[in-house]
C-alpha cells in the first residue's frame, strides 16, 4: 500500500526548501558583495574631492557640505566666525553666555539627549552642567561674488545651517586624463593588443591547422616541441629576447650601412612612433605576443574533434589546403576562436613586464605602465589614482561583459590540458 | 602562395602552415632558452656593454650559497601558502553556484571580476585598501575598535621566534600580498574549473548514495571530494608552477619587494639582478633554476596526473 504523505508535511518540506533557498542567495551575494565591494570603493573615491577621499570615517556616497544663513529672505553661503548662545543652567537658574562650541548634546544610550555647557568659573576653570538653551546668535561672514558684497554681520543662530550633499567630482576624470597622456596610451594599448589578438589567432590556427589536419615528416615531434614549451617560465627566455631587441638595430644598421634602424619616426611628421624595430618600437612590444604555444595546442584540440565530412567534400570539390582551412575550417570554429581571441586580448591588454623593460619614453607606454607611473608621481592623491584606475579597467569590463561565454569556455577547453 | 593540392596523407604544405608560427617559436622560445642556458655560466654587465665572459658555474654555486636568494625563495613559498587557502574557498564556492537556480550566472560573472580587470590598477586599488590612516581596511578595523597596522610597509617583532634562531623581526607585506591574492583568484579560474569538473560527476552516484542515507558530508567526502581529485591536482600544481613564477607586478608596483626585502619574489630578483645590478648571467641562472622547479612539478603532474584524471 502507497502512503501519501501528509499535507503539513508537505508544506514543511516547501518552507524548509524555501529557507534553505534564501539562506543560498544571502551566502552568494555576502560574497558577491565582498568581491564587489573595492570596486565600488574605487569608484567611490574617484568621485571625491581630494579631501573628501581622506575623510575619516570615509563616505562611500561622496558629499560635499557648506554653511548656509538665511540672509534677507535668501539663502547665501556663509562663514562662520562666532556663534554665541544664551542658556539657563539647571542646577541654579543663572544665565550666561557661552561659546557654540562650549554648548554639548550629549546623546545618551537612552532617554532624551542632555544639552551641557561648559561655563566658566570664578576659579578660572571650566564646569560643565546641564542647560537650557535659550537662544543664540551668529556672526558670520558673507560669501558672495564680489567684494562689496562680503561682510560680517550678526544673526539669529537658528538662521544658520550646515548644507551637505551628494557631489560627485566628475571632473577627476578629465583632471587625471590631462595629467599624463592616457589618450595616446589608449590607443598605444588598442594597436598592440589588437595586433597581437589578430596575429595570435591567425598563426596559431594556420600552425594548429597544419598539427591537426595535415601530414607531414616531423610532425608529431614538432608539435611535442611545442607541448614541452609551454612549461618554459617567461623569465628564462626574457633575457635573451630583450637582449636581441636592444641589440639589434645596431646590428642592422652596421650590415645595412644605414642609420635607419635606430632613428626616431614621426607618424605626420608630429606624432612620435618610436623606431622601427629594437627598443622603444612598437614592434618589439608586438612581435613576441604573435605567437604561442598554448594557442595552437588549444586550437590544435578543437579542429580535431570537427567533423571532417565537409572538408573532404572541399577535397573532391577541388579546394587546396588554403581554402579549406579559410573556407571550412575557420568558420566552423568560430567559438573556438573567439576564445582564443579574448584571452589572447585580455592578456595583451593587461601585459606589464615586457613593455616596461623595452620602452623608456612616454609616449609608447601602455595603460597599465602608464598607471604604475601616474601612482608613482601621485602616489598619495587616491581620488585622482583611482579614476585612472578606473580608465584603465573599464574597456577590459566592457571586453568581459561582451565575450563572457567566451571566458568560460575558455577556462574549460584549458582544463584539458592536463 | 602557390595551391597545394592533394589527400592530407602527401601534404608537404603542413610546413608552411607552420612557418609563421615556427619563426616565432624559434625567435622567442627555442634560441632564448638556448641564450638563456649559455648565459647562465657568463658573466654580463649589459648595461656596460661588455662582452660575457664565460665562469663556469660560478653562478649556480653564488646562487645556492646566497642568503638573500633563499629568503626570496622562501618568500615565494610564503605567498604561495595562500593557494590551499584559495582552492578550498573556490571549491567552497563552486559548490555553492553548482545547481540551477535563478541568477547563478551573475554570481558567477560578479566573482569573476578580480580575476578579469587584475593588472596595476586593482594593485593601486589595493595600495589604497591598505593605506594606513585612511584605506577602507583600516578605516573598517577602526570601527571595531582595532587599530590596523600599515600593512605593506610596517612589521612586528614575534620574539619567540629567536628562539629557533630565527629572527624576530615579521612583516605585513606577505600576509597583505596573500590577501589580495587570494581575493584575486578565489572566483576565477579555479572556480571555473571545479564548476566544470562538478558537471562532470554522475548523478547516479548521489542518487544511490540518498537511497543508502548518505548525509550531505558522507555525500561530499565519498563521491565529491574523490571525483574532483583530479580538478584539485591540476589546479594544485598550475598554482604552484604560477606561484613560483609570480609576484613579480605586486612587488614593483606595490612594495618595491620590502619592507627589508619580505616581499622580493624570484622573478622579482630576476628582474632586479637584470635592471638594478646588470647581472644577466646571474639572472639567469636564477631563471634557469626557476625553471628546474617548475619542470620537476610538470614531470610530476604528468606521472601522477594522467593516472587520477577521470577523462569521459
Amino acid at each position: 500500500m502507497i502512503e501519501r504523505p501528509l499535507r503539513p508535511e508537505i508544506r514543511f518540506r516547501e518552507a524548509r526548501r524555501a529557507f534553505r533557498r534564501g539562506l543560498l542567495y544571502l551566502v552568494l551575494s555576502a560574497i558577491g558583495l565582498v568581491m564587489v565591494l573595492p570596486f565600488l570603493w574605487m569608484l567611490s573615491t574617484s568621485l571625491k574631492t581630494g579631501k573628501g577621499a581622506v575623510q575619516v570615517p570615509p563616505q562611500w556616497i561622496p558629499r560635499s557640505s557648506a554653511t548656509l544663513a538665511q540672509y534677507k529672505g535668501q539663502s547665501v553661503p556663509v562663514r562662520l566666525l562666532k556663534k554665541e548662545c544664551l542658556v539657563r543652567r539647571l542646577d541654579d537658574g543663572q544665565e550666561a553666555t557661552v561659546y557654540a562650541q562650549a554648548v554639548h548634546t550629549d546623546k545618551p544610550l537612552w532617554g532624551p539627549p542632555v544639552v551641557t555647557a561648559a561655563i566658566p568659573t570664578d576659579q578660572g576653570g571650566y564646569v560643565r552642567v546641564p542647560v537650557e538653551v535659550l537662544g543664540s546668535t551668529a556672526r558670520v561672514r558673507i560669501l558672495q561674488e564680489g567684494p562689496d558684497l562680503e561682510k560680517v554681520v550678526d544673526l539669529p543662530g537658528q538662521d544658520i545651517y550646515e548644507k551637505s550633499w551628494v557631489s560627485l567630482q566628475w571632473s577627476n576624470y578629465p583632471e587625471t586624463w590631462r595629467k599624463l597622456p592616457f589618450g595616446r596610451s589608449y590607443i598605444n594599448t588598442l594597436i598592440i593588443s589588437l595586433s597581437i589578438t589578430l596575429g595570435q589567432v591567425l598563426t596559431c590556427s594556420l600552425a594548429a591547422f597544419a598539427f591537426a589536419r595535415l601530414r607531414f615528416p616531423g610532425r608529431d615531434k614538432l608539435f611535442l616541441g611545442y607541448l614541452a614549451t609551454m612549461m618554459i617560465p617567461g623569465a628564462v627566455t626574457l633575457i635573451p629576447v630583450y637582449v636581441m631587441f636592444v641589440k639589434i638595430p645596431d646590428l642592422f644598421n652596421y650590415a645595412f650601412h644605414t642609420q635607419y634602424f635606430t632613428t626616431d619616426l614621426y607618424f605626420l611628421g608630429k606624432y612620435y612612433v618610436g623606431r622601427l624595430i629594437g627598443g622603444n618600437s612598437y614592434f618589439a612590444l608586438i612581435a613576441p605576443g604573435l605567437f604561442s604555444a598554448y594557442g595552437t595546442f588549444m586550437l590544435r584540440q578543437f579542429f580535431m574533434n570537427l567533423p571532417r565530412g565537409l572538408e573532404d567534400a572541399a577535397r573532391i570539390d577541388g579546394c587546396g589546403n588554403l581554402r579549406i582551412y579559410w573556407h571550412v575550417t575557420l568558420p566552423l570554429s568560430r567559438v573556438a576562436l573567439a576564445t582564443l581571441a579574448t584571452f589572447t586580448f585580455m592578456g595583451a591588454w593587461k601585459s606589464f613586464m615586457w613593455p616596461l623593460l623595452i620602452l623608456n619614453t612616454e609616449e609608447l607606454l601602455p595603460l597599465q605602465v602608464l598607471l604604475q607611473r601616474f601612482q608613482g608621481q601621485h602616489g598619495s592623491e587616491y581620488h585622482l589614482l583611482m579614476a585612472g584606475s578606473m580608465i584603465v579597467l573599464l574597456p577590459l569590463l566592457a571586453v568581459f561583459l561582451l565575450a563572457q561565454r567566451y571566458f568560460i569556455r575558455g577556462i574549460q577547453l584549458g582544463a584539458i590540458k592536463g | 602562395m602557390k595551391r597545394l593540392r592533394g589527400g592530407p596523407e602527401c601534404s608537404r604544405s603542413g610546413y608552411l602552415f607552420l612557418l609563421p608560427n615556427f619563426t616565432g617559436f624559434l625567435l622567442f622560445v627555442l634560441l632564448p632558452v638556448l641564450a638563456s642556458l649559455a648565459l647562465s655560466f657568463c658573466r654580463w654587465e649589459i648595461l656596460k656593454d661588455n662582452t660575457p665572459t664565460f665562469i663556469g658555474l660560478a653562478n649556480f654555486r653564488k646562487l645556492l650559497t646566497s642568503e638573500d636568494f633563499w629568503y626570496h625563495t622562501y618568500n615565494t613559498m610564503f605567498l604561495m601558502l595562500g593557494i590551499p587557502v584559495g582552492m578550498m574557498l573556490s571549491l567552497a564556492l563552486a559548490l555553492l553556484l553548482n545547481r540551477s537556480i535563478r541568477g547563478i550566472k551573475l554570481f558567477r560573472m560578479v566573482y569573476f571580476l578580480p580575476t578579469v580587470t587584475a593588472g596595476v590598477a586593482l594593485l593601486v586599488l589595493w595600495m589604497w585598501i591598505y593605506e594606513p590612516l585612511y584605506g577602507l581596511l583600516n578605516c573598517t578595523l577602526g570601527q571595531f575598535g582595532v587599530e590596523g597596522p600599515n600593512w605593506l610597509r610596517g612589521g612586528f617583532r614575534l620574539e619567540f621566534l629567536s628562539w629557533f634562531g630565527m629572527d624576530p623581526q615579521c612583516y605585513w607585506s606577505k600576509p597583505a600580498l596573500m590577501l589580495m591574492g587570494i581575493w584575486t583568484g578565489v572566483g576565477g579560474y579555479n572556480m571555473i574549473l571545479y564548476l566544470a569538473a562538478l558537471h562532470t560527476v554522475n548523478p547516479q552516484l548521489y542518487e544511490a548514495a540518498q537511497v543508502d542515507g548518505a548525509t550531505r558530508w558522507q555525500k561530499f567526502r565519498y563521491i565529491t571530494w574523490p571525483m574532483l581529485a583530479p580538478a584539485t591536482f591540476f589546479i594544485f600544481i598550475m598554482s604552484l608552477i604560477d606561484g613560483f613564477q609570480g609576484g613579480f607586478e605586486s612587488a614593483y608596483v606595490m612594495t618595491l619587494g620590502g619592507p627589508a626585502g619580505s616581499s622580493t619574489t624570484i622573478s622579482f630578483q630576476i628582474f632586479n639582478e637584470l635592471f638594478e645590478n646588470d647581472r644577466a648571467g646571474y639572472a639567469s641562472a636564477i631563471a634557469w633554476f626557476l625553471f628546474l622547479i617548475v619542470f620537476v612539478l610538470t614531470l610530476i603532474s604528468w606521472r601522477y596526473g594522467g593516472k587520477v584524471v577521470h577523462h569521459d
